[in-house]
């Protein structure tokens, strides 16, 4: 953890009142975001997402808890008098104002003096390689340059805080793909902690330093893309970042002694997954004394899920001799090609389904078809607990 | 830490009127509230006290006025009571008069609403605005012309006789048929304007589906169109016939002396010394009664429509 | 000769009819300009091109009279206008703006009362109220009542057009540290304005028109341009009357025809 926070959430929580049914849109949150980072909340729409960042804006009451800013508490200004400043979905820049009048607008109620306007409204104006349209009106422009002007206007007063609220959702995918790096090249330039929402997997992973995944009005993880990708917390996080086949699984007990060929590849995993702890488990499927990361302890004989990414799964046609390690046979039940990768459906001899993707490397060969029997690996050291 | 709940007006604020808008809105109250409302209650208070024959009132309960409107008791009042025919004979005609306004202005606005909304969206709207332009004319000054265009010595009999259409001059002004055109005339652009609003809302591919299934053109109207912009056709209907019921100008400079409406019967109680004010309220009373409960209708009906559209 | 189409959203004789309606609507408006020009004192005959009727509104006998009324209706319906602007604009902020609040479907009622009653009623009621209370009836009692019903004239296009801006941009200003009155001033507004234009010469034209309110409520010798003329016509249609209403009507037009394009300029604008 960075030594400075920059935003603390403590134990908030939103209520939209209702005569018969009221909506909690976000349930005793508390998390910190540190100063200089690139954190985002990411998750599906109506997860409260968007309402924590409001909140953090000052366009949304509080019901309960604090909202701290550098250690003050904030949650009783108004939105003109923080710190704070924001980026909005549909970039909401005043259409009656020139581009220059919409960036110098918050340096101008902030009361800077004119020489200080001139020549800050200039340098974001170059920042966004937009100094040329100055004078246009916002309704002059393309979709990717009203998202710059936005972006300019909201860096302009110097915020000790960003927000940016789905940003690049209404730019096409060429356009969207070119502003992430712009959006993350600004961030490391300026130094000003931002705070991204997104519903788009692909933006947060792409972008993050951390990512904070929501759910239901609660956060369901805080970490770092591969944190988030390589070993999710439980079931949701598992399937919203990427793919993810769930299994079932018994745990047998704690770590059995490594067998000697997988020492070194484990070791190397450990560094990536601190704060873990190692369990033996047997897969429902067939496959026994699997030694497997989990982030929390279970006892001996507990049900639990595990988790596997699909790309990490290895197939092979079904050969001959006995005792392979980490393998279980199966049927190829359908094969879609994908361009990068292909995707393949197993049934596995227990009946369970299981989802691969084999990459369509050069010397790649698809030597099996559907219906082919096959046996499928499935490397311990991919296989992670999930806590539920 | 001890959580702690925000009061209303403490966290952050949603608008910028947020907590003012009783201050806002105590203008609107206000005016309307003394120069309307009030007005409306002291007229019904009027129509209780006692005719003053110089014009005005004299502070004394009675019930003479509605008396007046409803009972007829004879020359000198000593006859067994019997109902009032000649206002509420005024009444029905002004009803009927306001009703076949309404049709024609469906049966000419409909299809010009029609029209306009299968239009391009570049010459829809310069038809809207050559339908709303006669509205912003002031409304005396088109009845009048009406009234020029339909004399007997005007332009309109003179071309007729002139092409040799008609002998003789029909007789047109101080007629039935005139007050109707003129309220036709006045009001046709509250029938187009609604109705023009929902077909534009339309969803033509209803009509294409009904084609698809064997429905023909005026099947498709009657039993797909018009229901669809039925609420369009309801709220233009209202907005015709309200207006055309309490008219003055139409009956007044069309209709002549002996085609009264409720209008005239009105103004003809304030008009100099000879005027009956408790009389002139009572009518105006009954006649806001009418119109309120139509109103009330239309909304609950309206309110319905919407609860069940969800 | 309508010829048939293939469109299923086509049907015979509506174009027809569409057209019939201008002609209604304009025919007789379209005569009495016309006519205005006859070089004849009789109204009836059509005797040439001439001013002479204009010539008679602006120097005749009665041209006193007719300055008279003309200023006091300008008078009125600019003070009515922007009165009942200002209490439309305030009404919309509150009305559409902020958190709902109890009394609101009344109020929205109150705002459109003018509306539903019908102006023969309100003549009435306002006639007796002002004599009730002994209120002197003159220009003042005039531009009360007119600023009454102007409310919900200019209260319909300020409204819609606040609602069609979405209250983001307030987010943003105050974002950008504005305060609420910056926020209003710089922001709101000017984007208001085009909604507000249309409003205040909306509430300009009904008020110019109205002829039964004023009639009720103006005193004795106290006349604007409508009562005036309406007085001058129950002594029979003159030329000169037409050719009033022939300057009337082309104001009206005028004054339709730039709110048209200002609503029209404010929608582009977005």
């Amino acid at each position: 953890m960075t030594d400075t926070h920059a935003i603390d959430i403590v134990s908030v929580t939103k209520v939209y009142p209702h005569r018969t049914d009221p909506v909690v849109a976000l349930d005793n949150i508390s998390f910190s975001i540190g100063d200089n980072e690139f954190f985002t909340l990411l998750g599906p729409s109506g997860c409260g997402k968007t309402t924590l960042l409001r909140m953090i804006g000052g366009f949304e009451d509080i019901t309960k808890g604090q909202i701290l800013l550098f250690g003050d508490d904030i949650s009783r200004l108004q939105s003109n008098q923080r710190p704070v400043n924001t980026v909005f979905q549909q970039y909401a820049l005043f259409p009656h104002l020139t581009v220059y009048e919409n960036v110098a607008f918050g340096l101008k109620r902030l009361g800077r003096d004119t020489d200080f306007i001139k020549t800050q409204t200039h340098a974001m104006l170059e920042l966004i390689r937009m100094a040329e349209f100055a004078e246009r009106k916002p309704s002059q422009l393309s979709g990717g340059q009203q998202q710059r002007v936005a972006l300019a206007r909201a860096l302009a007063p110097q915020p000790k805080v960003l927000l940016l609220d789905e940003p690049l959702s209404a730019l096409d995918l060429k356009l969207r793909q070119a502003m992430r790096e712009e959006l993350k090249e600004i961030q490391k330039h300026t130094g000003i902690t931002f705070i991204f929402v997104t519903h788009d997997q692909e933006e947060a992973l792409t972008m993050s330093d951390r990512i904070a995944v929501m759910s239901n009005g609660q956060v369901q993880q805080i970490g770092s893309p591969k944190e988030i990708y390589d070993n999710p917390t439980n079931i949701f996080v598992a399937n919203f970042i990427g793919e993810a086949n769930i299994l079932k699984a018994k745990v047998t007990g704690p770590e059995k002694s490594p067998a000697k060929a997988s020492k070194a590849k484990a070791s190397k995993a450990q560094a990536a997954a601190k704060d873990q702890v190692k369990l033996c488990v047997d897969l429902e499927c067939g496959i026994k004394g699997l030694n497997i990361f989990s982030q929390s302890q279970f006892q001996k004989g507990k049900q639990i899920n595990v988790m596997i990414r699909p790309e990490r799964i290895q197939i092979k046609p079904l050969s001959r001799g006995r005792g392979k390690v980490n393998t279980v046979g199966g049927t190829v039940k359908s094969i879609s090609y994908l361009g990068t990768d292909t995707q393949v459906q197993l049934l596995l001899d227990d009946g369970e389904s299981l989802l691969a993707r084999l990459q369509n490397t050069i010397d790649a060969t698809s030597s099996f078809g559907v219906g082919n029997k096959v046996e499928i690996t499935i490397p311990e050291i991919a296989i992670r607990a999930l806590s539920e | 830490m001890a959580g702690w709940i925000t009061k209303g007006g403490n966290g952050a604020q949603t608008s910028i009127v947020d907590g003012k808008q009783h201050i806002l809105l105590m203008p609107a109250w206000f005016v309307i509230g003394i120069l309307l409302v009030i007005p409306v209650l002291v007229m019904l208070i009027y129509s209780f006290l006692t005719q003053d024959f110089r014009g005005g009132v004299i502070w004394e309960f009675t019930l003479e006025a509605y008396d007046q409107f409803f009972i007829d008791r004879g020359l000198f009042g000593d006859e067994p009571a019997r109902i009032e025919w000649t206002y509420l004979g005024i009444f029905w005609r002004s009803f009927l008069q306001a009703l076949f306004a309404m049709v024609f202005c469906f049966l000419i606005g409909f299809p010009t609403a029609y029209f306009i909304a299968t239009r391009a969206p570049k010459s829809r709207s310069f038809w809207l605005f050559l339908i709303t332009i006669p509205y912003w004319v002031n409304l005396l000054i088109r009845t009048v012309s009406m009234k020029f265009l339909i004399r007997d010595t005007g332009p309109l009999n003179n071309w007729l006789m002139s092409w040799g259409v008609i002998d003789d001059p029909i007789s047109m002004i101080n007629t039935n048929f005139a007050i109707q055109l003129g309220l036709f005339y006045s009001y046709l652009p509250f029938m187009v304007l609604p109705i023009y609003a929902s077909i534009e809302r339309y969803n033509f591919a209803l009509s294409e589906a009904a084609a698809d299934l064997y429905s023909n053109r005026w099947t498709t109207l009657f039993k797909v169109v018009i229901p669809a912009v039925k609420p369009g056709i309801i709220a233009g209907c209202i907005l015709v016939f309200i207006p055309s019921l309490g008219a003055f100008l139409a009956p007044d400079l069309l209709g002549g002396a002996k085609n009264f409406m409720i209008g005239s019967l009105v103004e003809e109680q304030f008009k100099g010394q000879s005027g009956d004010w408790p009389f002139g309220a009572a009518v105006s009373m009954i006649l806001l009664t009418i119109i309120m409960i139509i109103l009330l209708f239309y909304a609950r009906a309206q309110s319905r429509d919407n609860n069940g559209g969800h | 000769m309508a010829k048939t189409s293939q469109r299923i959203s086509w049907y015979p004789g509506f174009r027809e009819m569409a057209w019939l309606c201008l002609i209604i609507l304009y025919a007789p408006l379209i005569i009495v300009m016309v006519y205005s020009f006859n070089n004849s004192p009789s109204i009836t005959v059509w005797k040439g091109f001439s001013l002479v009727w204009y010539n008679e509104v602006f120097f005749g006998p009665e041209a006193g009279k007719f300055k008279q009324a003309t200023v006091n209706s300008l008078t009125i319906a600019i003070l009515a206008a922007v009165t009942s602007t200002v209490i439309a604009t305030l009404s919309a902020l509150a009305m559409i703006r902020g958190r709902a609040f109890r009394g609101q479907a009344v109020t929205f009622g109150l705002i459109n009362l003018p509306l539903m009653v019908p102006e023969i009623v309100t003549a009435v009621a306002t006639l007796i109220f002002f004599a009730s209370i002994g209120f002197e009836r003159g220009l003042l009692s005039i531009l009360l009542a007119h600023i009454v019903f102007c409310i919900p004239f200019a209260y319909l296009p300020i409204a819609a057009r606040l609602q069609g801006i979405s209250n983001v941009y307030e987010q943003a200003a105050r974002d950008l540290y504005a305060t609420p009155g910056q926020t209003f001033r710089l922001i709101l507004f000017p984007m208001m304005l085009p909604g507000i234009l249309s409003g205040f010469l909306l509430a300009f034209i009904i008020s110019l028109d109205d002829f039964i309110i004023t009639n009720f409520v103006k005193g004795a010798g106290v006349e604007t341009l409508p009562t005036a003329i309406f007085g001058a016509v129950k002594q029979g249609i003159k030329p000169n009357i037409m050719a009033i209403s022939t300057l009337m009507l082309a104001a009206s037009i005028l004054l339709v025809t730039i709110s048209y394009l200002i609503s029209r300029m404010g929608n582009n604008r977005d």
